[in-house]
């Protein structure tokens, strides 16, 4: 897989079973469809929320279609990238750290095990 | 003259279906001892399989002596079984006992986190399932026997070369339900 | 059960004599076309060689080709065990002697197919994307409507059936180039054939363009009669139908089309692997499978898992008189022979999802990298920068 920021091929980061794919230059994070579901199932059903935003639109690195951007998380104050074809998600440098730090303030409802995995993902983030 | 051939005609389909009949039961009796063999690998791998699940979770599940010890003693029972109903008996007993054993190892995080013991975990859950779909296509078998044995006209031959009905391998209630749910996800 | 085999059978000779006269009509007339009066025979010859060829290469590499094209990689049980069980605990439900051999896809389109000359020596295969997506009761779904395919012996009516419409499709476009190109009508001029040889023009010609339509349609109507079959004989396997009912919502809602995929392999599938299935598609002529929502909601209405309940359900869904499954069928499994328990298997669709994973890291060439905070970092070949940061801890590793 290429880095739809960079373009420059990604490695494969797994803890606690979670598999996500991260870009050497940019730090950027790609999650797949099957780690998405894992990740970001949540008991709330509007949990991607289209944004407004004035950031240029990327292509999907799997199937190359023009992702979305959304919103993500208590409060919607994540903004990320998401396939239209459900390929998955795409999270910007940080992103998915900011995601972790208000799932620990917040009392969001995600899939059991997913909380472990980004507060264990980014200790520091978290814990301050 | 025609009447001898008419009779000699007659004779000949009869005969054609008797041989027709008697190989179908034949075919049939030969199927349902395999589909039982298929069935009995299954429970010895099982069988085999618990010394081994023993040896991973006896140092984690200390606590539990009599759960684990209920599983051993269901397995001696099955070697120790002598009729059929005796071993259906005990192969039960020993469903209800691994499937106690899975239920308490919920508790033991450090366990549940062991690849050894997850990969056991699925084998022995595995081959109880495959007991169960050998058991179904055993049992259907057995029905499709039984129904040529006791139903008209093929219980006429079935009758005269010694076909009888074969008994349906049915699992108790109790064992069913005590059976091995455990669930990840 | 054993009826749907022998009817399977009548089914196959009737398709393959009506499907067989199509292409010796069409070897005639394309005979007589091009090579004038007296060429029909060498038409015919030319036909049947055509479509020797063909099955004999289909029959003998059929299922080699099939797993090459769509580059299946065999496993073995210490690779998968969780698939490799299930395909196992579905040969035991459908009675079969060997179990079949087990491949597994790359490619995120989920799909599954089976394949294979005989049922003893089938191969069931499924794509990374469907292990990706599935659960464990969702999976033995798929598995047990693959099963169903082997032994109801519809791979190879499926094969001879596909052959021989493909013969038919082969010879036909190659005629009507060869007329674009005017071979045949010059010719047949100089000879002054007249009215007779005008006829036969035009016979050929629309031989050579219903033929293939033809030869399709009698191929995709039995084609989709065989989903309904598998579907039915997948929910008296695991007596379960919700789990089959389940996986192909998904499958249905996944976004990707399968990469290897070509119309002759199409059938083959559990679903089509060619079309879109996001929106309800009616059920055409020209479908291989029947619309998903349908098959999904009789598996749902069907309640237990037995051929009559899948037979009412498909006529209340269809509004159909008549069912699908044959009369014999729906008599023998109306006993009550203790349908056995579902045992809820521990495997979670993470840890399928994990040893799918890893299987073609291995493949693929990946280097792991452990760290010591306790992520694993898994390189591609093609990685460019020198060094892997873990996101975790920081740590810097030289590649």
């Amino acid at each position: 897989m290429k880095c739809p920021v960079c373009h420059v091929p990604t490695y494969v980061v797994e803890f606690e079973q979670i598999e996500l794919d991260l870009c050497p230059d940019c730090q950027g994070m790609w999650f797949d469809h099957g780690e998405l579901d894992l990740v970001l199932k949540t008991t709330d059903a509007s949990a991607l929320v289209e944004a407004e935003t004035d950031e240029p639109s990327r292509p999907c690195p799997i199937c190359k279609h023009k992702m979305n951007k959304v919103n993500i998380g208590p409060g919607r104050r994540v903004l990320i990238d998401s396939c239209p074809e459900g390929c998955g998600l795409w999270f910007d440098n940080n992103e998915l750290a900011d995601l972790a730090g208000d799932l620990k303030a917040d009392g969001w409802h995600v899939q059991p095990g997913v909380r472990e995995f980004l507060c264990g993902m980014f200790p520091t983030k978290g814990d301050e | 003259m025609l009447f001898v051939l008419i009779l000699a005609g007659l004779m000949v389909v009869v005969v054609a279906w008797v041989v027709g009949m008697y190989n179908g039961l034949v075919g049939l009796r030969n199927q349902v001892k395999e589909s039982w063999a298929q069935v009995d690998v299954q429970l010895k791998r099982r069988f085999d399989l618990i010394p081994n699940l023993m040896e991973t979770v006896k140092g984690y599940m200390s606590h539990e002596r009599e759960t684990l010890e209920a599983v051993t003693k269901a397995r001696a029972a099955i070697s120790g079984a002598g009729g059929m109903p005796e071993r259906m008996a005990a192969e039960g007993g020993l469903t209800a006992a691994l499937g106690r054993l899975f239920a308490v190892s919920e508790s033991y995080p450090d366990l549940k986190a062991s690849t050894n013991f997850l990969s056991l975990q699925e084998e022995l859950a595995s081959t109880e399932n495959k007991i169960s779909f050998a058991r179904q296509f055993y049992n259907e078998t057995v029905m499709r026997m039984n129904n040529k044995v006791q139903m008209f006209p093929s219980n006429i031959i079935a009758g005269m070369f010694n076909f009888t009905a074969e008994t349906f391998f049915e699992v108790e209630d109790e064992a069913e339900r005590a059976a091995p749910k455990v669930d990840f996800s | 059960m054993w009826e749907q085999i022998a009817a399977n059978r009548r089914k196959s000779v009737v398709l393959v004599f009506f499907t067989a006269l199509l292409l010796v009509a069409l070897g005639w007339f394309g005979g007589e076309y091009f090579w004038g009066r007296g060429g029909g025979p060498t038409g015919v010859v030319i036909a049947l060689v055509v479509w020797l060829v063909m099955t004999l290469t289909a029959w003998f590499q059929g299922d080699n080709v099939m797993l090459k094209i769509s580059g299946a990689k065999k496993i073995e049980k210490k690779d998968l065990p969780i698939l490799h069980n299930i395909v196992e605990e579905m040969t035991l439900a459908a009675g079969l002697a060997k179990m079949p051999a087990v491949y597994v896809i790359d490619d995120p389109a989920p799909n599954a197919f089976a394949t294979g000359r005989r049922a003893e020596n089938a191969s069931v295969a499924v794509t990374s994307g469907l292990l990706n997506r599935l659960s464990r009761d969702e999976l033995q779904g798929v598995i047990a409507h693959e099963m169903a395919h082997i032994r109801n012996r519809d791979i190879q009516l499926m094969l001879f059936a596909g052959v021989l419409a493909g013969a038919i499709v082969i010879l036909a476009e190659v005629g009507l180039r060869g007329m674009w190109f005017g071979g045949g009508r010059s010719r047949s001029r100089r000879d002054g054939g007249g009215d007779s040889s005008s006829i036969i023009a035009i016979v050929a010609i629309v031989l050579m363009i219903l033929a293939p339509i033809l030869a399709r349609l009698i191929y995709f109507a039995v084609s989709r009669k065989r989903e309904y079959l598998a579907d039915a004989s997948a929910a008296t396997f695991t007596r379960y139908p919700e789990g089959l009912a389940s996986a192909l919502e998904k499958i249905s809602r996944a976004p990707d089309k399968l990469g290897s995929a070509t119309s002759a392999t199409a059938p083959m599938y559990i679903i089509n692997p060619l079309k879109r299935t996001k929106k309800h598609m009616a059920a055409n002529a020209t479908s291989t499978h029947p619309p998903i929502d349908e098959r999904i909601r009789i598996l749902r209405a069907m309640g237990a898992g037995s051929f009559a309940d899948y037979d009412r359900s498909y006529r209340e869904i269809k509004g159909a008189k008549k069912g699908v499954i044959p009369g014999s069928a729906l008599k023998e499994d109306g006993s009550e022979a203790a349908a056995p328990t579902r045992e809820k298997v521990s495997a979670s669709q993470r840890e399928i999802a994990r040893q799918v994973d890893d299987l073609f890291y291995k493949k693929d060439g990946y280097h792991r990298i452990e760290c010591s905070c306790g992520t694993v970092l898994k390189i591609p070949p093609d990685f460019k920068a020198d060094e892997a940061k873990c996101p975790r801890c920081g740590t810097r590793h030289k590649v």
